[in-house]
């Protein structure tokens, strides 16, 4: 089925905070049990990630990165209808996990965001991408004229805990080794160009495969910490995915070779290159999009991991005006979706001229 | 076009409880009542703050989504746009359920689905209900559905306060309770918690009132949230409302000394409805007098974010609501929060 849609909202501005505390993929090989140590670096592709200092937790990650989302944005905070926080993690005054009253209440506050209405939502690392999906309906169907989506993720505590408590090389932690922190923030309005925008967005869960991915407390040591079956997730990802992504591309009327960019969630090098491999496959004879890479810098920094890729691409002048991205969400859940459109002069400049992190 | 309640169930749970597995058999027996075509089901939204071992993913929702059973694995025709069903966790305390329905107005506004569910379940993170911890294990799954014919869920306000403490506030420290984080948490309470909470609930029902030019006498039934077990009688009372005393002595006297089982006062009080007329009913099985509460603290003590379901579930569930009856959902809870929305039921 070929579908035109309308495209109704667009990215206005997006703010990016990371910590400016760098940790080596050796400097966290050295903190673990000799016996234990893998090659990490060679395994996943990641050399270093972002690590939160004393005094930072998710709510200053995600503060940072909304304050300098505003900062790029035509908006001040109180022109804000909506504030979502799609985080995973809520550590507020240290590793302190909040449940009521929401995050997005106190970001909104200390933003000085008076008109805006707010609430938490939960994804795992789709959180930022559901939270645009949201906010897209909400603007589609004139509930909000605009709102901002910001995740902050503090997420370096599971790292903490996989490094005391990995024993052998086959660990269900071994994924806790890969994340960094980072916070991310972005603010959809009202397209006013028929040629700029979000053109589709979808996304659905694959709920058979929920359990493959825990963050829970750690049952040995205080903390937190994960448990991934990630041969597991990998396979029902990247079996289900070169199909999902040809029924999308059909349904929005898009051929592969009308994308620009991939932005897929940011796992490690080899699990990309091996998307890239099966879409290759899918696609014969096409020319494919190019991949965006930067989880051999960041790690995966969870919920913020697709922005953070996509603000540096900008930045980094690797995205042209007129290309049309895909995002590619694929979290814990299993969680699998798209976000289709097309970047403009505007959102390039707001992220170019001014400040970021 | 609104979001229209098409069914709804409610369960209370036990001493020992996982609040995923309460959830999903809530939405597990919401959605066997109800003939509809299961992959239309586009959202699980999961309300509850409240989750097993203190599990921060993957989205609780999904893990209910699984063990309900629901869309598993989409394939096939399950790829197409508008079906298939994503999950995901909405969180804002007790007023987490008139944000769900938000979201859920937006996706049936934008056409990005028709049908729709919320779980909701609150249940002590280890499993066992544990002394001084203020809720009922409890669940609570509504299926809601595109309406066409303007009825349904509108007029919405959102309110938080901007200055002052939270009231109330629900934590786990993961540092301090050394390997025993799964099974703790913390529930803190400020002493004028729910006096500084009434005030701020009044003065936004004030504007609410006054922004939707709601006339209270059109409205059938309150449904509020579960603060203490006199706040639904106080917020109603300060509207304007005022109990019956004989209607109230009467349902107190039943209830006493001749309906001391759930299950045959429900049968009678259904049977007298027949004989007596509606409102004797209404005042039989959950005490609402001619003032329009939905007091369901009473029989189920604090049932936080599953309070306007059970509330909806228990005004409906033996008295179905007639066309343009009029519903009140009136939200409050930490932060300070308030939220609100009126619910029109239209033709069956």
């Amino acid at each position: 089925m070929r579908r035109k849609k309308e495209k109704i909202s667009k990215f206005e501005s997006i703010g990016i905070y990371t910590p400016e505390n760098i940790v080596t993929t050796k400097d966290l090989m050295d903190q673990m049990d000799p016996d234990s140590r893998v090659e990490l670096e060679s395994i996943t592709g990641i050399k270093t990630r972002r690590k939160r200092t004393r005094g930072e937790d998710s709510f200053t990650i995600a503060l940072g990165a909304a304050q300098n989302c505003l900062k790029n944005s035509k908006y001040d905070a109180k022109d804000i209808d909506i504030i979502i926080n799609t985080a995973i993690t809520r550590f507020k005054d240290g590793l302190t996990f909040h449940f009521d009253p929401p995050f997005s209440l106190w970001i909104k506050n200390a933003l000085g965001a008076s008109n805006a209405m707010d609430f938490d939502l939960t994804n795992a690392c789709a959180g930022m991408m559901t939270g645009a999906q949201i906010l897209d309906n909400m603007i589609k169907a004139g509930i909000v004229r605009n709102g901002m989506v910001v995740s902050g993720e503090c997420i370096t505590p599971i790292a903490d805990t996989a490094v005391k408590e990995i024993k052998e090389v086959i660990d269900p932690q071994f994924a806790s080794l890969t994340v960094g922190d980072a916070g991310g923030a972005f603010i959809l309005d009202k397209s006013t160009d028929a040629n700029i925008g979000i053109e589709h967005i979808e996304m659905k869960t694959w709920a058979k495969y929920a359990d493959l991915c825990y963050g829970m407390p750690s049952d040995k040591n205080e903390g937190v910490a994960m448990y991934t079956d990630a041969k597991g997730i990998h396979e029902a990802a990247l079996a289900t995915l070169p199909l999902y992504v040809g029924k999308m591309l059909k349904t929005v009327g898009l051929d592969i070779e009308n994308v620009d960019i991939f932005v897929p969630h940011q796992t490690s090098v080899k699990a990309i290159k091996k998307l890239s491999e099966l879409l290759t496959a899918f696609f014969p004879g096409k020319k494919l999009p190019k991949f965006l890479i930067f989880v051999d810098e960041y790690g995966n920094t969870a919920s913020t991991a697709i922005l953070l890729a996509f603000f540096n691409a900008l930045q980094q002048g690797i995205i042209k005006e007129g290309q049309r991205v895909i995002f590619m969400v694929i979290a814990s859940g299993l969680v699998i979706g798209f976000i289709v459109f097309v970047v403009d002069r505007a959102l390039i400049n707001s992220v170019t001229e001014k400040a970021d992190s | 076009m609104g979001v229209k309640i098409r069914n709804t169930t409610m369960i209370i749970g036990d001493d020992e409880e996982s609040s995923i597995d309460i959830a999903a058999s809530a939405a597990s027996e919401c959605l066997k009542g109800v003939d509809i075509d299961r992959s239309e089901v586009g959202l699980l939204l999961n309300i509850g703050i409240h989750r097993d071992k203190n599990i921060v993913e993957p989205a609780v929702a999904s893990l209910i989504q699984m063990k309900t059973g629901l869309n598993l694995n989409p394939r096939g025709r399950q790829m197409r746009l508008g079906t298939g069903t994503l999950s995901f966790d909405v969180l804002h305390g007790t007023c987490g359920f008139l944000y769900a329905i938000q979201i859920i107005d937006a996706y049936f506004k934008s056409g990005t689905c028709e049908k729709a569910l919320i779980v909701s379940s609150d249940v002590h993170p280890s499993g066992k209900n544990k002394p001084g911890f203020p809720y009922t294990p409890s669940a609570g799954a509504m299926l809601l559905e595109k309406a066409n014919d303007g009825t349904g869920f509108r007029n919405f306000m959102f309110h938080t306060a901007e200055n002052g403490s939270e009231g109330l506030k629900q934590y786990v420290d993961t540092m301090a309770y050394g390997n025993n984080v799964r099974k703790k948490m913390t529930v803190e309470f400020e002493e004028d918690y729910e006096s500084r909470l009434k005030i701020f609930t009044l003065s936004t029902m004030k504007h609410y009132i006054q922004k939707f030019k709601i006339n209270l006498l059109n409205i059938n039934h309150i449904i509020t949230s579960t603060i203490s077990n006199l706040w639904g009688e106080r917020i109603v009372n300060a509207l304007g409302f005022k109990n019956n005393k004989f209607l109230k002595w009467l349902r107190d006297t039943l209830i006493k000394y001749i309906f001391k089982l759930t299950k045959p006062r429900y049968y009678i009080a259904s049977l007298i409805s027949k004989i007596l007329g509606r409102e004797i009913s209404n005042a039989l099985v959950l005490g609402i007098t001619s003032n329009p509460l939905v007091d369901i603290f009473k029989e189920f003590g604090d049932t936080n974010t599953s309070a306007p379901i059970i509330g909806y579930h228990n005004v409906t569930q033996f008295d179905p609501l007639k066309e343009g009856d009029q519903i009140l959902f009136i939200s409050s809870g930490s932060g300070l929060s308030f939220a609100c929305a009126l619910y029109e039921h239209g033709v069956d």
